[in-house]
């Protein structure tokens, strides 16, 4: 008797299984419940059983009825939804595009000036802007590199007139940001520069961020701190700092940022000349000589000064190979970022 | 500055491989910039031994070698005529590529074979006119690697020598630092020099006229020299420096500027007249033909070295070629001065010359290096040349500087650099660099500075040289405490970072273009003659003629743009730039006044109207397409009070230009371009631009926060009013009608539908608003809405000659 329940219990599934429409499942329904049904005729030989047998048998036969019956219903039930779907909805076809405004794209040296800015941001430092056509003094003369000086060489500087300049560099919002706040100072400052220059790799016009931060007891170590969490947020923990002595007339002592390549992760590339580094920026402590031009007392206030190329940065993150790409502004290139 | 690093390690013990070396150097800020192996211009040039020689068969000048290259003997056709059997001279074989460009492949030359080629100096890139086939030691062994006979199997470093560092620029400079680094010996170049004869001070004087930019200058006297070709290494040295080695002479004056630093120049004695030396200005408009054959006008504020007569150099940037070292010289007179590095910064600036000397004098040459340079030269003059040494300098040292001291604290020191080294540490990295050190008090050393490191005149500088020794890589990174904000910090650029977020999420791609323009720009603009944007700031120097003014206004760079992407087959455009202006504030203003530089939006649209949806009509965009956006952008910075005015914009087409106005104020316009500019920027389709002062524009929005406006509590009334009226009147002028006499609980006006047609008669226009009104305190009943609207089809039949629909 078990051994039956089992079995038309088996083919009552494999039988739903197969069952779509309405008339086979009345079929299903007549077969298993009908008054000559299957599971019908085993209710009616429980008789036979013995009293012990009776009760658990019972109960097994009762759950594969009320199972099947349950099951009929749900049957039923989806199989006159999907019918009362089919006939009353007109289908969509959902792969097609939404209707949209497609997205625009900032710049991506503009993505690269805030990513920038808001890093230092969170290091305490203040944005300031300043001119971008600016004085030869506060261009070179204030950053001590006087007029005829070979350090000049270092720049090519586009000229209006004897005096006035596009500025080969953001550093002189810094000495007129030292002439209008005493110190202590925090800031850094963003924009555009300007160098007669023009190849794969320079530009006559791009982008700057210089800091500067003076302050009683900073010293290079602060220096290397700050930059490595810069480097650290930029492009990643893992990659690796490296400061070397260098000179430029405004800090001492320099030091030149080389950066573990983020193409090769210093094993050594096309981008990094093999070498495995990158130089991405330069940096020192301001020079006694420039507090002198802005009124600071060096013995009293100590600070360090920092700057990069926007567009270094960003050719570096996003694998960019030509610098004249970004001013281009070919819609095909500008639409990647 | 380049250099073999066989020739630095005869100054320094060193036993690091170059690689390495030249690391430790980067680290300890000399760059190099490149290294290259020597010898690789002679891949396939080995020694061979003259065996044999016979004539040509067919041809009188030639000979027919053979030669013995070490595994074989191989016959060699050769015209030159200072060979002879048993000659040791370079062979190159077949395949080989000779520094001078000449391939050389195995050949029949007139019927006979030859198997390689025998090689002068100047096919080899060493002397330029050297006559014959290059003769070698005799030594040798035959088959020899030409490199490696000539011991010529070297590394050269190339190194980036930063401009406070001039002392850099020599072989010593150099080994002075790697002693420095590395703590191996430095051991500076030994002579013994033999000097005869009349002294120096017999045969020539110096007068110096201008002390001041020329505080030493010394003469030598070499006397019955013979010009010929410098030694092989010497020559092989200068090659590998990147210098043309020319006769022994002038390579020996090259080598030892290399190998000291101090520029030399060798005047032919005999043609200096009265055989002396006067160190003064230039007059003004006075000639001198240097050495490379041009003639160059002077002025007075030029050094030059003259004769009795006439000037004869120009002060350490090139001698002349009247008094140039030939063929013919017998004596020579050899310079060996310092000269002022600003003046002949100027000099060699105004003239345009760029020389190896002039490169050190304007970085600093050492004033007591002068004597010993002197001494070098005529003690290889003496070897190489077969001169004569006279005894003694003819010195003239009118400004002496003492030995400079300078004050170290290590406090300072540990303060900068954020060290604790100890004053023993420090005493050691400067006793490294050579420079003497006496301990003053627990805190304070004094250093003496040798006069050849004119970079080091502060304490700072002496900082800076501990922190180099005692390596930037072993300070321990610290992160400082905050520094108080500013008071009144710049801008913090939201508003510009609101506007770029806006106009995004609007579709639009930002650009960023030069800041220059040409001129002829603003022409295509049919920008007036006398407007503000005329006063441009021009550039001195430009790039070209395209960049020669900065801009005054953003349309071009935009344009240009909108060309570029149209020749690229893109068409839907939707861009915007944000970026400064720059207007010369007045002609009249000085020569130091800066121009004002606001910062300007501007946006161009172009072609078909939302064309990424599948299922929208393709229509070109219109005014409208552009004005939305900008509304969008203005509400979203809170401009209040925006007005869009008709007006003439000359670059705008006049029926679809407008003013923009904030609060009255005027901040840019909007329009389509017409088709003059259009063409003029030679663009085919309709663009539709807009350019905003949005300094003017941030200035003029709202600052104070949003004020909250409580919820109306009672229901509105809602009614709609359709008016034909003529088609010049403008809605918003019916709107502003409207409003003027509107009871307070009007709330809203609001445009919905117009329309031109056959429902309204010619000449007009239909106009229909919807009007919402709600009262904060009650629910309104329509009667006191309707007496309204009674009202207001009166006044607007009145005042703009509307009637209902």
């Amino acid at each position: 008797m078990l051994s039956r329940i089992h079995e038309v219990s088996k083919s009552i599934h494999e039988e739903l299984k197969r069952a779509n429409n309405e008339s086979s499942l009345n079929e299903l329904k007549v077969k298993y419940l009908g008054k000559k049904g299957l599971l019908t005729s085993i209710r009616k030989s429980l008789r036979d059983l013995t009293p012990e047998e009776r009760p658990a048998i019972g109960v097994m036969l009762n759950n594969v009825i009320s199972q099947l019956e349950s099951a009929l219903i749900d049957r039923t039930a989806a199989l006159d939804r999907e019918k009362r779907l089919a006939s009353e909805v007109d289908w969509v076809d959902i792969t097609l595009t939404g209707r949209r405004l497609p997205p625009g794209h900032k710049h991506p040296i503009t993505q690269t000036w805030e990513e920038v800015v808001q890093i230092f941001m969170g290091l305490g430092f203040d944005v300031v802007e300043g001119p971008e056509v600016e004085l030869d003094y506060y261009n070179f003369e204030a950053l001590n590199i006087p007029k005829d000086h070979p350090a000049r060489d270092m720049q090519d500087t586009f000229y209006i007139t004897e005096e006035v300049l596009l500025r080969t560099h953001t550093s002189p919002v810094q000495i007129r940001a030292m002439e209008k706040h005493p110190p202590p100072i925090s800031i850094i400052s963003p924009g555009k520069v300007y160098r007669c220059d023009a190849d794969i790799t320079h530009s006559p016009m791009f982008h700057q961020v210089e800091g500067l931060k003076v302050d009683k007891d900073i010293s290079l170590a602060d220096l290397k701190g700050v930059l490595e969490e810069f480097v650290h947020q930029y492009f990643g923990k893992a990659t690796k700092l490296r400061f070397r002595p260098s000179f430029f007339p405004f800090t001492e002592p320099s030091a030149e940022v080389d950066i573990s390549c983020v193409m090769c992760s210093g094993e050594g590339c096309r981008v990094c000349g093999q070498s495995g580094w990158l130089e991405i920026l330069g940096s020192g402590m301001v020079d006694p000589e420039v507090y002198r031009f802005v009124g600071y007392d060096p013995e009293e206030w100590t600070g360090f000064a920092f700057g990069m190329g926007l567009e270094r940065l960003a050719m570096l993150k996003y694998g960019i190979d030509d610098i004249r790409l970004f001013f281009e502004n070919d819609h095909r290139f500008l639409e990647q970022f | 500055m380049r250099l073999t690093y066989g020739w630095l390690k005869e100054y320094v013990d060193c036993h690091l491989p170059p690689q390495e070396l030249s690391q430790r150097l980067v680290m300890a800020g000399l760059e190099v910039s490149a290294m290259e192996e020597t010898g690789e211009e002679f891949r396939d040039i080995i020694t061979g031994k003259i065996v044999s020689m016979r004539p040509h068969s067919q041809a009188e000048h030639l000979q027919v070698c053979t030669v013995d290259i070490g595994r074989e003997t191989v016959p060699i056709v050769c015209g030159a005529p200072n060979i002879a059997a048993g000659d040791l001279i370079p062979v190159a074989l077949p395949g080989a590529l000779l520094p001078s460009g000449t391939p050389v492949e195995k050949a029949e030359i007139r019927g006979e074979l030859s198997v390689g080629m025998l090689c002068s100096a100047e096919e080899l890139g060493l002397m330029d006119n050297a006559y014959g086939i290059l003769q070698l030691n005799k030594n040798l062994k035959p088959g020899t690697e030409l490199a490696e006979a000539l011991d010529f199997k070297d590394t050269v470093l190339e190194l980036n020598i930063t401009p406070n560092r001039g002392d850099c620029l020599s072989v010593i400079g150099i080994a002075r630092e790697v002693a420095a680094i590395t703590g191996g010996r430095f051991k500076p170049p030994e002579f013994t020099l033999k000097e005869e004869g009349e002294p120096a001070g017999k045969w020539t004087s110096v007068q110096i006229l201008e002390p001041n930019l020329c505080p030493r200058y010394t003469a030598r006297i070499i006397s019955d020299v013979r010009i010929k070709a410098s030694p092989l290494w010497m020559q092989l040295r200068l090659k590998a420096a990147g210098m043309r080695p020319l006769s022994n002479i002038v390579d020996i004056t090259n080598y030892v500027m290399l190998e000291l630093g101090q520029p030399l120049h060798a005047f032919d004695y005999n043609l200096l007249t009265e055989n002396r030396i006067i160190v003064r200005r230039a007059q003004k408009g006075e000639r001198l033909v240097s050495i490379d054959g041009k003639a160059r006008t002077l002025d007075d504020s030029m050094l030059v070295i003259a004769d009795a007569k006439k000037s004869v150099a120009l002060a350490g940037i090139m001698g002349g070629q009247e008094s140039e070292v030939s063929d013919a010289t017998r004596h020579i007179l050899l310079e060996s001065a310092q000269f002022d590095p600003l003046n002949n910064r100027k000099t060699a600036k105004k003239l345009g010359m760029g020389t190896e000397a002039s490169y050190r004098y304007q970085r600093y040459v050492d004033p007591r290096g002068t004597a010993l340079a002197a001494d070098r030269a005529a003690y290889f003059m003496a070897l190489f040349g077969e001169g004569k040494v006279h005894p003694g300098l003819a010195d003239e040292w009118p400004l002496k500087q003492d030995v400079a001291v300078i004050t170290l604290r290590i406090s300072h020191t540990n303060k900068t650099l954020g060290t604790s080294l100890s004053s023993k540490e420090i005493t050691t990295y400067l006793t490294r660099l050579q420079l003497k050190t006496s301990p003053v008090t627990e805190d304070t050393l004094h250093v003496e500075i040798p006069s050849y490191r004119s970079d080091l005149t502060r304490e700072i500088d002496l900082v800076e040289e501990v922190a180099r020794l005692y390596g930037y890589q072993k300070i321990n990174s610290t992160l400082p405490g905050r520094t108080a904000p500013l008071e009144n910090p710049g801008t913090l650029q939201a508003p510009e970072r609101l506007a770029r977020e806006t106009l995004t999420a609007l579709s639009f791609t930002e650009i960023i273009s030069y800041s220059f323009i040409d001129e002829e720009a603003l022409d295509k603009l049919l920008v007036p003659k006398d407007d503000a944007r005329r006063r441009l700031v021009r550039l001195k120097n430009p790039l070209s003629q395209d960049w020669s003014c900065m801009r005054t206004t953003m349309l071009p760079g935009l344009l240009q743009t909108v060309l570029f992407n149209f020749n690229r087959n893109r068409y839907n455009l939707k861009l915007f730039e944000m970026g400064r202006i720059y207007l010369q504030s007045s002609e009249a203003a000085g020569e130091e006044s800066l121009p004002q530089e606001p910062n300007y939006l501007a946006a161009a649209l172009t072609g078909l109207r939302e064309q990424s949806v599948w299922a929208a009509k393709k229509e070109e965009v219109d005014f409208f397409d552009l004005k939305g956006p900008l509304e969008t952008l203005l509400e979203k910075l809170r401009c209040r009070n925006v007005k869009f005015q008709r007006a003439d914009t000359p670059c705008l087409h006049p029926a679809r230009a407008a003013s923009v106005l904030v609060e009255n104020e005027p901040v840019g316009y909007i329009g389509e371009l017409n088709s003059q500019v259009l063409e003029a920027f030679d663009l085919s389709k309709k663009v539709i631009v807009f350019e905003i002062d949005f300094d003017k524009v941030s200035r003029l929005s709202q600052k104070k926060p949003a004020r909250f406006q409580p919820l109306p509590k009672f229901p509105p009334i809602t009614r709609d009013i359709a008016l034909v009226l003529n088609k010049s009147v403008q809605a918003a002028h019916v709107a502003d009608t409207i409003r003027a006499i509107a009871p307070p609980i009007l709330k809203q006006i609001q445009l919905f539908d117009t329309y031109t047609g056959e429902q309204v008669p010619p000449g007009e226009k239909s106009l229909a608003f919807s009007l919402v009104f709600q009262s904060e305190d009650r629910t309104l009943v329509n009667s006191e809405v309707n007496k309204f609207m009674e009202e207001l089809v009166t006044h607007l039949k009145e005042t703009v000659g509307a009637i209902l629909r």
